[in-house]
């Protein structure tokens, strides 16, 4: 009998990136359902959302169910060696349509001494991982890297710093454009900002648009952070399931470096996010990097043989 | 995935506007046009599927993927801030978003200021820049009404040409933001259908500045 008809769409993803993250050599991580809330808390920003549900236990102390793994696992990093795990969680969260829910979430966290190997590592992990899910996928990654140093290069305030980065995670070229020219930002500036939202393409392709835009505007990191997402073999592999987009924009107090999303067809929402969060290991006060991803088991579309 | 594209437009002029502007681009279902009940309009050889919405939830069916793409004022964008991509400024609808009260109000700032809105997102994001105080009352509609009865000392609501503040004793006091018809797009549809959706965005933006350079 083939077990795989009996399951749902969740547990067959479940169980196919488990062989994922193993081939890989992560290894399993199972925790309590329960936290300190003190840990969400003083991290609420990382949270998706503000709200948890919290009690208080029997020795007095409130504790929280469970909204988020990565803080859990990130807590509790020896600070010693390199550390892959994956894990298969619930997590509580509230849903689209109010209340509180649970949520099924798979993911991996790569935490030490983390080098070029380790993120190219996770980043193709998370591709094999959509390609599991559906053939038609789309691994969107961009790398904080290049909004830092373009950032610093024209000085701009956290405040201006603020609104950009909600015109780019929104694609709205409009509205930055409106910002740049209100504010007296450069030409310069302001023409590379709106390329940069403007484009979504094959990583070499969008190199190839970029690198003498970087060039022009004195942002040389920027660049190699851009060449060695496109150095990388085991990612040209995916060829144009992986592209550059710098929508992809989590919250730059916790993330750092490179940084991705994943799509399936037939699903309303990114299944897959994740990326470099050594600001979170460094607010911890864990003296190491990190990187991972989570995937949304609930966001999977209906299952339909191989989607 | 359908390899239609899926639109939601707003239900009113605003959405027949649009729906022009779409149609010019290359994205025409004549069927839209005639006088029918049908809340679904589909054309096979353009492969394009339209329907109605109430314009406020245009967001909604867009963030959730029933609709691939749609069109939203920048008002009820800034209010809810859906989870969606937005691509271009059709350049219609426009008017503003004001502050507006009784013909010769001045803002006592001892005391907190009370403000008549439908749009507390937007309201509550204005004055927390200036560190005013407020008080907000919730209301649907009549927003102009508010200031009148005493209830409130201002609204905040949008502007088109003035007459209706000006035929109640009321004025503009201050401009929050100009509030136009936006193009959005559901995120994850978007790495799907983008040469479409980006071919129509091309379009929409070409008009615009054929219709600003007139």
């Amino acid at each position: 009998m083939d077990y795989r008809t009996l399951m749902s769409a969740e547990e067959e993803v479940s169980f196919s990136l488990r062989a994922r993250y193993l081939a890989r050599g992560f290894q399993p991580y199972r925790m309590s359902k329960f936290e300190e809330y003190d840990l969400y808390a003083r991290n609420r920003d990382f949270l998706v959302s503000r709200q948890v549900i919290t009690f208080t236990d029997t020795d007095g102390k409130l504790m929280a169910l469970k909204p988020d793994v990565t803080l859990s696992i990130a807590k509790n990093y020896d600070g010693e060696s390199l550390q892959k795990l994956y894990y298969n969680e619930t997590v509580y969260r509230p849903s689209q349509s109010g209340g509180f829910c649970e949520i099924l979430q798979s993911g991996v966290e790569c935490m030490g001494p983390l080098g070029e190997t380790q993120v190219e590592d996770v980043c193709a992990l998370a591709a094999e991982c959509l390609s599991d899910i559906s053939e038609n996928f789309v691994l969107s990654v961009s790398d904080l890297g290049i909004l830092e140093e373009l950032f610093s290069r024209f000085e701009t305030s956290e405040e201006m710093q603020a609104a950009l980065c909600a015109c780019i995670s929104t694609k709205n070229a409009v509205e930055a454009s409106r910002i740049c020219k209100e504010q007296g930002l450069s030409e310069t500036f302001c023409t590379l900002l709106i390329q940069l939202i403007s484009t979504s393409a094959p990583l070499d392709r969008a190199r190839d648009m970029l690198l003498p835009l970087f060039e022009k505007a004195g942002i040389a990191r920027a660049a190699d952070a851009l060449s060695a997402l496109c150095a990388s073999e085991e990612l040209a592999a995916f060829g144009e399931r992986i592209i550059f987009d710098f929508s992809v924009l989590p919250n730059r107090r916790f993330y750092n470096g490179v940084v991705f999303s994943g799509y399936v067809s037939g699903a309303s929402q990114e299944v897959l996010s994740g990326g470099r969060y050594d600001k979170l290991m460094c607010r911890l006060n864990k003296d190491a990097g990190a990187i991972g991803f989570a995937v949304y088991l609930d966001r999977l579309p209906p299952k339909e043989g191989k989607r | 995935m359908s390899d239609f594209l899926n639109i939601a437009l707003p239900k009113g002029r605003l959405g027949e506007k649009v729906y022009g502007m779409f149609a010019r681009a290359g994205f025409s279902c004549d069927e839209i046009l005639r006088e029918s009940r049908k809340l679904i309009f589909e054309d096979a050889q353009n492969r394009v599927r339209y329907f109605w919405v109430k314009p406020s939830d245009v967001p909604i069916y867009v963030e959730r993927g029933a609709a691939d793409i749609g069109v939203a004022g920048r008002d009820i964008l800034l209010e809810y801030a859906p989870n969606v991509y937005e691509l271009c400024d059709l350049g219609v609808g426009r008017c503003r978003m004001a502050v507006a009260a009784r013909r010769g109000f001045t803002d006592d700032n001892a005391r907190t200021l009370r403000v008549a809105t439908k749009f507390v997102s937007i309201a509550k994001a204005h004055y927390a820049k200036k560190c005013r105080d407020i008080d907000i009352v919730h209301l649907n509609g009549s927003i102009e009404l508010a200031p009148i009865l005493g209830m409130t000392d201002v609204i905040v609501d949008i502007v088109e040409t003035g007459t209706t503040l000006k035929e109640n004793d009321l004025e503009v006091v201050e401009t929050i933001l100009p509030i136009s018809a936006r193009l959005i797009a559901n995120k994850a549809v978007y790495q799907f259908k983008k040469s479409e959706i980006d071919r129509l965005s091309c379009a929409l933006i070409a008009e615009l500045a054929e219709r600003e350079q007139a």
